[in-house]
């Protein structure tokens, strides 16, 4: 397609464990929780990386591991062949300026006591991007056009904006950097469907135009599928998956995928009738309990003895195309 | 003892029983900015066994339409102005507050959206269970509390027995949601209205939470009134649907028909604007412009006119009527010719 690109996020055995404690005066840990349990995946510059999964997989304590905002317990991440275990406290202002973040609910992600100009202006005044006030000014009326604001609103408040709109304000904001990658942590979830089609195709355009990278965090299968070059499928801390995104829609291979495809329902009530579902039966394990093996195998539809020794280890079964699944 | 409620039979068909048969509801919110119509000369019709959706972007009415119903809207600032809402052979804005009591929570269910903020989380599974059946089923507690175990396994949780004495929050989103429809069943209703009822679940969880609703649907006899922003679970689950934008229905039918034929510019826009996993992948959506309108604030004549590609003069004039395009597939648009 457009060459070979460099690799921008490169993560390596992950892991951000949680320590479950007893004891009040002499705390000791007698668990972990492993929300985040090893896990490995890459994103090349200009791409994005869906990451799936539903809720307490650990597809947000991965992002907030790569925004810094958790030290993991174990692992390493490059980002652009630096390795974020050695950054030191200077360093993380430069590394802020390249890596930001998107969150998902446009009502508690905005300051509602700051004018929209301040919230955009903030980052840029921190990093001392720009001399004068009108320099200042000028790049924020041109972050509002380029998110589909009117420079006219940059006087008022996020309350006098509806979740569309601030929405845009927040990526106005995230952008204000001139960052390279942008972590989406459910960007889209809490907006209307109409509403989340206008902020999908500005995700879009702004990565043509602006040569973005996203981590695109979601458990919405379809807007996944749109906005993604390539998507990672996470259950209970592990990537059981990863494929390109035309691969891992049309040839599900691990059972955990096909279920989570096979759940969602498209709006063709005559498709619908035909399709077989796979219903999963119970519910996802507490993660205070220690799984051996493979800990889909509760749940697991072609489950046998032998997962419960399966160390969830990615295999490519084909080009591009990653399993973690003894059954594959 | 249950009274036997008579199924009322509808007049302009003369044949149909319908359980609940709303007749141009209108329920306005009061306000110091305005009015705003929540609720707009909505009718619809659900008969029994049958599953019928109301589906609708956040602030078009929807949960409005299904609080009107049980007579839930808070008073002041919301009051319902006009309409009829006939279950069985009642109409119950003309039922008296102790009437309507003995409704609700009996003939008709309730599941919410938020079982975690339905379910009192300082009393056990087994006294919430058991609370409606003893006010309305007149039973002792020993024998309240068999049918709540009874409930908890027809529902599909495992150990019923043990989970009696559980509370809420020891209890997963998906269990509790059960346990929601577990309560809404306990005096074998004729009707069980659900307010986006997995939205706040995940997907594998929603789809055992609906199968098990459509199952009940047709096992037990139960009409299920279900609002929804998922055009996909409509499309599984639903015989009927009805779209609501801007506090009116602006397009009615069977699920195919609707589904396959959409006749109504905002039905067609938003089955666009969705991605879908069905078919290829698009380079752009095709988004709808512009916000929904503020209901104090309802341009002149059809609300979706400033966000229509299609819009014409007349829609700026006056509200369009309701066009029947053939087997009760209506929809409400100047474009539209009979």
């Amino acid at each position: 397609m457009d060459g070979k690109r460099k690799v921008l996020l490169d993560v390596q055995g992950l892991k951000m464990w949680f320590p479950v404690t007893k004891g009040v005066v002499f705390k000791r840990t007698i668990n972990n929780i492993k929300a985040v349990n090893n896990i490995s995946f890459y994103i090349d510059e200009g791409e994005t990386l869906g990451l799936v999964g539903e809720s307490g997989c650990g597809k947000t304590t991965t992002g907030r591991c790569i925004l810094r905002f958790n030290t993991p317990t174990g692992g390493n991440i490059w980002y652009d062949g630096e390795n974020l275990n050695q950054l030191q406290e200077k360093d993380l202002l430069r590394f802020r300026r390249n890596v930001q973040v998107i969150f998902q609910d446009p009502y508690s992600s905005l300051n509602p006591r700051m004018k929209v100009r301040t919230i955009i202006s903030d980052p840029m005044i921190v990093h001392k991007l720009y001399q004068t006030k009108s320099a200042l000014n000028n790049r924020v009326d041109e972050l509002l056009e380029m998110v589909g604001l009117s420079t006219s609103m940059a006087d008022r408040y996020p309350h006098q904006f509806s979740g569309g709109e601030r929405q845009r304000i927040g990526i106005a904001r995230a952008l204000s950097l001139n960052p390279k990658f942008i972590v989406c942590d459910e960007a889209v979830s809490a907006l209307d469907v109409s509403i989340q089609a206008q902020i999908v195709n500005l995700f879009s355009d702004l990565q043509k135009k602006l040569n973005l990278t996203y981590l695109f965090i979601s458990h919405d299968l379809a807007v996944v599928r749109h906005i993604s070059d390539r998507v990672a499928v996470m259950y209970l801390g592990h990537i059981v998956e990863i494929a390109g995104k035309d691969e891992i829609y049309a040839n599900p291979m691990h059972p955990y995928t096909k279920a989570l495809l096979s759940a969602v329902a498209v709006p063709d009530p005559i498709l619908e009738e035909k399709r077989t579902r796979i219903i999963l039966s119970g519910d996802a394990p507490d993660l205070r309990h220690q799984i051996r093996g493979c800990a889909f195998q509760t749940r697991c539809p072609e489950a046998t003895e032998e997962c419960s020794h399966c160390a969830m280890e990615l295999h490519e079964k084909s080009p591009g195309h990653l399993v973690a699944c003894l059954k594959v | 003892m249950r009274e036997k409620t008579l199924l009322m039979t509808d007049k302009p068909d003369g044949n149909a029983e319908y359980v609940l048969s709303v007749r141009n509801l209108c329920t306005y919110y009061y306000k110091i900015s305005g009015i705003v119509k929540a609720v707009d000369h909505v009718s619809f019709d659900i008969k029994p066994g049958e599953m019928v959706a109301i589906v609708g972007e956040s602030g078009c009415g929807k949960t409005a339409v299904a609080l009107s119903i049980l007579d839930l809207i808070p008073n002041p600032p919301g009051k319902i102005t006009d309409g009829e809402i006939l279950f069985g052979s009642r109409n119950l804005r003309t039922l008296s507050a102790e009437a309507l009591r003995q409704i609700r929570g009996k003939d008709i269910g309730m599941v919410f959206q938020e079982p975690m903020a339905s379910l009192n989380p300082v009393l056990t599974i087994g006294r919430q269970l058991s609370e409606g059946i003893i006010e309305h089923l007149h039973v002792t507690r020993t024998q309240a509390t068999t049918r709540a175990c009874e409930l908890l396994r027809k529902v599909g949780i495992a150990n019923p027995e043990s989970r009696l004495n559980q509370y809420p929050f020891q209890l997963s989103g998906g269990m509790r949601q059960r346990v929601m429809i577990a309560i809404a069943l306990s005096c074998d209703p004729k009707l069980i209205i659900a307010d986006e009822p997995t939205t706040a679940l995940d997907v594998t969880v929603q789809a055992q939470i609906l199968e098990l609703m459509k199952k009940l649907c047709s096992d037990l006899n139960v009409s299920f009134l279900v609002i929804t922003h998922n055009l996909g679970i409509v499309a599984r689950y639903a015989n009927h649907v009805n779209v609501m934008y801007a506090g009116r229905i602006i397009e009615k039918g069977t699920t195919n028909d609707v589904f396959c034929n959409p006749l109504h510019p905002y039905t067609k826009a938003l089955m666009e604007a969705i991605p879908r996993l069905d078919l290829p992948a698009k380079e752009r959506l095709d988004a709808i412009c512009g916000q929904p309108p503020d209901l104090c604030d309802l341009p002149k004549g059809c609300a979706f006119r400033p966000r229509c590609m299609s819009a014409q003069d007349i829609c700026a004039e006056e509200y369009p009527h309701f066009v029947d395009m053939g087997c009760k597939h209506l929809a409400s648009c100047w474009l539209l010719k009979r």
